[in-house]
């Protein structure tokens, strides 16, 4: 099997940029539903870093190696395996040994990878440190251009933006080797002051973080802001998670461990310290956090402070917004150990967090069985192991309260041709995960039944098919469904690349489940629905320069006996990307027609490095992008993108504080300057 | 040799006589391999687990088998499904006589006997055909036997691909319109394809009157080669999965399968065959 299943029909395509490559495959790898704009950037810093200091292969470690998550996890197995057989890599050529890297495949990863000796902070001066190292700011701007409803109430009463349209992002970079890296982000979102009110110091958001590896007592350290990822996501997992879509071993979650927060994600992160010890065939990991986090804190009985949820957007715009900032503190302490194994590898990680508020959410039925308190413990057991052709991989979970979650799966290699996936789930209702982002339908590791079984088959380098089926449970109510329900999903996409220029894709999804219908009777009755997305996609690169890329896209939707909804989009993007280049570019063109939000469409926009667009295409209308980089010099890079939506007739453009007040338009301006000292 | 094989026959069906009659119960349109990789088999022949998926598969069976089944639906002990099948090959042809019980004690009961013939034209091509009697009974409603006749054909194309086409439930006996509601008549088509000696493909397309079209497909995976095998099948009408796995020990078989029906619910079956 070569390296990875979609991606292997798009390494056909000769000199294609390698940004766009690398992130339509991460886009691939991560359900549709869990974000509309998923944020790609922490995965691009990483493999972007990689390039400019290649990792030794002779060093780099499993869950490293996992951290690049465009690797299955069989095929890591093998180069790991090929290491120790071999005492180790001599040249980076040798990667072609291995079963499933081809030479292109290999080609690709030379770029990540190299071979070389020892440890680059040893005997390191002040000095050495500041000109050998290399750093990079990035400085990004962007605005809406309407007029938007929020920026235009006078009144103090009422809610309203505080701050302008403008939102700022700052980034300083600073790498000295793989050993040594250092990350701050300075972030203001359109709508919050800047140096005013609240964020008198400027920003809204402030993130930093020291990263350092391969040290004498300790392998590896964070201090400042991190993110956790262990086991499959049932205890602690944040940042970018792979699940359901095109390629198979996606099913199955890689977790690096610790890693520095280094995105502008204002919500999933720890901030403290953590660090990782080896002794031996152990790993140990213990961190520390403690942190602000955003909620309506109220005095309930007894005097003690209760708040109903805690904020997830990281928005403070509004007088509510900045009242309900950083009013909640949260500790969290906790540990993680793993044991590398011939097999595989194993681990157990506990944790404790306090709220210094009472988590009491709203009293609805569905939020029976949520978590209620100020403190939370966790503990789960998490294995992975290779098998001859088989990997196996699953976690269990157990919450304070006693509520469990299960996660088991297996992938395997039948043939060189057919890989099988099959996974299981078991999430209790009551069981409590703060951290939590695992395989499944909601967004808690909570509530969820279910068993996804999915089939690759790749008979050569042009041709390939992914066919998944996953039947899911919900034992208890949910968000917009009152009782225990059920769904159904199935999804084959097709990718076909006759030529090493040209790539065609065709995807058929249905989707079942159901959720409240409102039929005339005072309790919300429960209804089927179904969607149906087709999308056929195309792509061809024309000559040295140009590339195109085109999809068409049509879902219909229906609820009971309801008249069926139908959406539809096409777009066509062209590439100007010409090898060497101080200037390229890329535009979109679209255009859009569904009856409702239900038949909304997804599509993957480009955008400027590190950013990343995935926005529902919805109403009826055309939208359209450009986006320009001009590589002033080595050091100096500018990126600009335009994007224009408009509407046809449309009763709003957007909605409450959001919704534009005049014409039929909505557009965005983004500009962003990038200066390197390497 | 032959005159041991003969006997030990002959012995066999005296001891099934000497049992009584027996309550035996079709709809058998499956297998437990069948119903683990789906239902799907039209095009998979050499054993005798594959007879009542496709009676042309009788052609390529080189040993005489005796095969015993039972099964029950839907989380049910009470629906349940008995079959006994016997096979012969003689030279390029192959003799089978199949007997079922279906249905819920005191509700409902479909008794089959069949018989099966198959002949091979050269190594490639099998034809069968079988007659089958049906009696249908339901108290008060329906107590009628009809005939029924199956079709099927088998090609090899080639090592690794095998096609076959299933005319089933064919209605001999004119104006049955009660038993034709319950016992439908089927179309299908479908292959079998050998990734390798471990891994194979079955896909069917099927159609009957009142399901519509619908398809079938499953995977059949040796992780031990001729001995233990595990198979996933899915059904495409209501989506419903299935699943099971097969042993082989010597001349003995077992297979155990079920489908799962999302609001149903498991239906397993259980199948021990002696090839002699």
């Amino acid at each position: 099997m070569s390296l990875f299943a979609m991606g292997q029909a798009r390494a056909q395509m000769e000199d294609l940029d390698e940004e766009d490559f690398i992130l339509e495959i991460l886009m691939e790898l991560i359900p549709e539903e869990l974000a509309e704009n998923p944020d790609l950037s922490d995965i691009m810093e990483i493999l972007q870093a990689l390039k400019r200091d290649p990792v030794d292969l002779n060093s780099i470690s499993e869950g490293e190696l996992m951290g690049f998550r465009i690797l299955s996890p069989l095929l890591i197995g093998r180069i790991l395996e090929y290491r120790k057989s071999t005492g180790g890599f001599i040249s980076i050529h040798e990667l072609q040994v291995i079963e499933g890297v081809d030479l292109r495949s290999a080609q690709f990863l030379s770029q990540f990878f190299t071979v070389r000796s020892s440890s680059s902070l040893e005997n390191i001066t002040y000095k050495e440190l500041v000109n050998k190292g290399q750093h990079e700011w990035i400085f990004r701007y962007s605005r809406m251009l309407e007029p938007q409803q929020g920026y235009q109430i006078k009144d103090s009463t009422r809610s309203r933006y505080l701050g302008s349209p403008d939102r700022f992002l700052l980034r300083y970079r600073y790498d000295f080797s793989p050993d040594l890296k250092v990350a701050v982000n300075m972030e203001k979102d359109a709508g919050e002051q800047f140096f005013s009110g609240v964020q008198r110091y400027g920003f809204d958001f402030y993130s930093g973080s020291m990263h350092l590896k391969n040290q004498r007592y300790f392998s590896e350290l964070v201090i400042g802001d991190y993110t956790l990822q262990f086991g499959q996501g049932l205890g602690i997992w944040a940042g970018y998670a792979t699940g359901k879509g095109a390629i198979l071993h996606g099913i199955a979650r890689q977790g690096v461990g610790i890693r520095p927060h280094t995105t502008a994600n204002e919500i999933d992160f720890h901030r403290g310290m953590a660090a990782a010890f080896y002794a031996g065939s152990w790993r140990i990991i213990p961190f520390v956090s403690y942190r602000k986090r955003d909620g309506n804190v109220q005095i309930g009985e007894n005097g003690i402070d209760i708040v109903q949820s805690l904020g997830q957007s990281g928005l403070h715009r509004t007088p509510s917004e900045v009242r309900n900032r950083q009013q909640v503190d949260q500790h969290t302490y906790g540990l993680n150990a793993e044991q590398q194994h011939r097999l595989g590898r194993m681990g157990v990680t506990v944790y404790s967090s306090h709220l210094s508020a009472s988590l009491q959410p709203q009293d609805l039925m569905r939020n029976r069985y949520a978590f209620r308190g100020k403190h939370l413990m966790h503990a789960s057991f998490y294995y992975q192991a290779s098998f001859r052709n088989t990997y196996f991989f699953g976690e269990s979970a157990l919450s304070g309260n006693g509520g469990m979650a299960f996660l088991n799966g297996a992938l395997l290699s039948l043939h060189h041709h057919v890989s099988l996936g099959v996974l299981h789930r078991y999430y209790q209702p009551h069981h409590h995960s703060l951290f939590g982002q695992a395989f499944g339908e909601g967004s808690m590791v909570a509530n969820e039944n279910g068993l996804y079984v999915g089939l690759h088959y790749q008979p050569n380098r042009k041709v390939s098919l992914v066919t998944y089926l996953d039947w899911v449970s919900f034992p208890w109510a949910k968000y917009r469904v009152d009782g225990p329900s059920r769904g159904l999903e199935f999804y084959s996409q097709f990718t076909y690349a006759w030529s090493r220029r040209t790539q065609l894709n065709i995807r058929y999804r249905t989707k079942q489940k159901q959720l409240n219908f409102e039929a005339g009777v005072p309790e919300h009755v429960l209804e089927q629905t179904e969607s149906q997305q087709i999308r056929v996609s195309f792509e061809s690169k024309l000559g040295q320069k140009w590339r195109i890329r085109n999809r068409i896209e049509q879902v219909n939707y229906s609820i009971g006996n309801a008249p069926k909804e139908f959406g539809w989009m096409f777009y066509q993007d062209l590439f100007f990307q010409p090898m060497g280049a101080k200037v390229t570019a890329n535009v979109r063109v679209a255009y859009f027609h569904t009856n409702s939000y239900d038949t909304r469409i997804y599509a993957y926009e480009n955008d400027v490095l590190y950013a990343s667009s995935f926005p529902a295409y919805h109403n009826k209308g055309m939208r359209s992008y450009l986006n320009l980089r001009w590589k002033i010099s080595r050091s100096l890079d500018v990126w600009s993108r335009y994007a224009l939506s408009g509407f046809v007739n449309p009763d709003n453009i957007g909605s409450g504080l959001d919704q534009i007040t005049r014409g039929n338009k909505r557009s965005e301006l983004k500009l962003q300057l990038r200066f390197r000292i390497l | 040799m032959k005159r041991s094989m003969a006997f030990r026959s002959l012995l066999i069906i005296t001891f099934l006589f000497l049992l009584g009659p027996l309550r035996l119960w079709p709809q058998i349109t499956s297998s437990a391999r069948h119903l683990a990789m789906g239902e799907a088999g039209v095009g998979m022949g050499g054993k005798l687990n594959d007879l009542l998926g496709n009676p042309a598969s009788l052609g390529f069976v080189s040993r005489p088998t005796i095969l015993l089944g039972h099964r029950y639906f839907f989380n049910q002990p009470d629906i349940n499904l008995q079959t006994l099948q016997m096979a012969f090959p003689i030279k390029k042809h192959g003799l089978a006589v199949a007997l079922g019980h279906f249905g819920i004690e005191g509700a409902y009961r479909d008794l089959m006997m069949g018989v099966y013939y198959a002949k091979c034209f050269g190594p490639d091509l099998s034809i069968g055909i079988g007659l089958k009697r049906q009696h249908l009974f339901i108290p008060a409603y329906v107590d009628e036997e009809s005939y029924f006749l199956d079709f099927g054909a088998q090609y090899r194309i080639s090592e690794k691909l095998f096609l076959g086409v299933l005319l089933e439930q064919l209605n001999l006996s004119g104006n049955r319109y009660q038993v034709q509601d319950y016992l439908q008549s089927n179309f299908g088509a479908g292959l079998y394809y050998l990734f390798d000696k471990q891994l194979g493909f079955a896909f069917d397309v099927a159609y009957n009157r009142i399901s519509g079209m619908f398809f079938k497909s499953g995977l059949e995976y040796y992780l031990v080669p001729d001995h233990f095998s595990l198979r996933l099948g899915l059904i495409s009408k209501d989506l419903i999965p299935a699943s099971g796995f097969g042993i082989s020990r010597n001349r003995f078989s077992l297979d155990l399968g079920s489908s799962f029906h999302p609001r149903l619910g498991m239906s397993p079956q259980i199948d021990l065959s002696y090839a002699f």
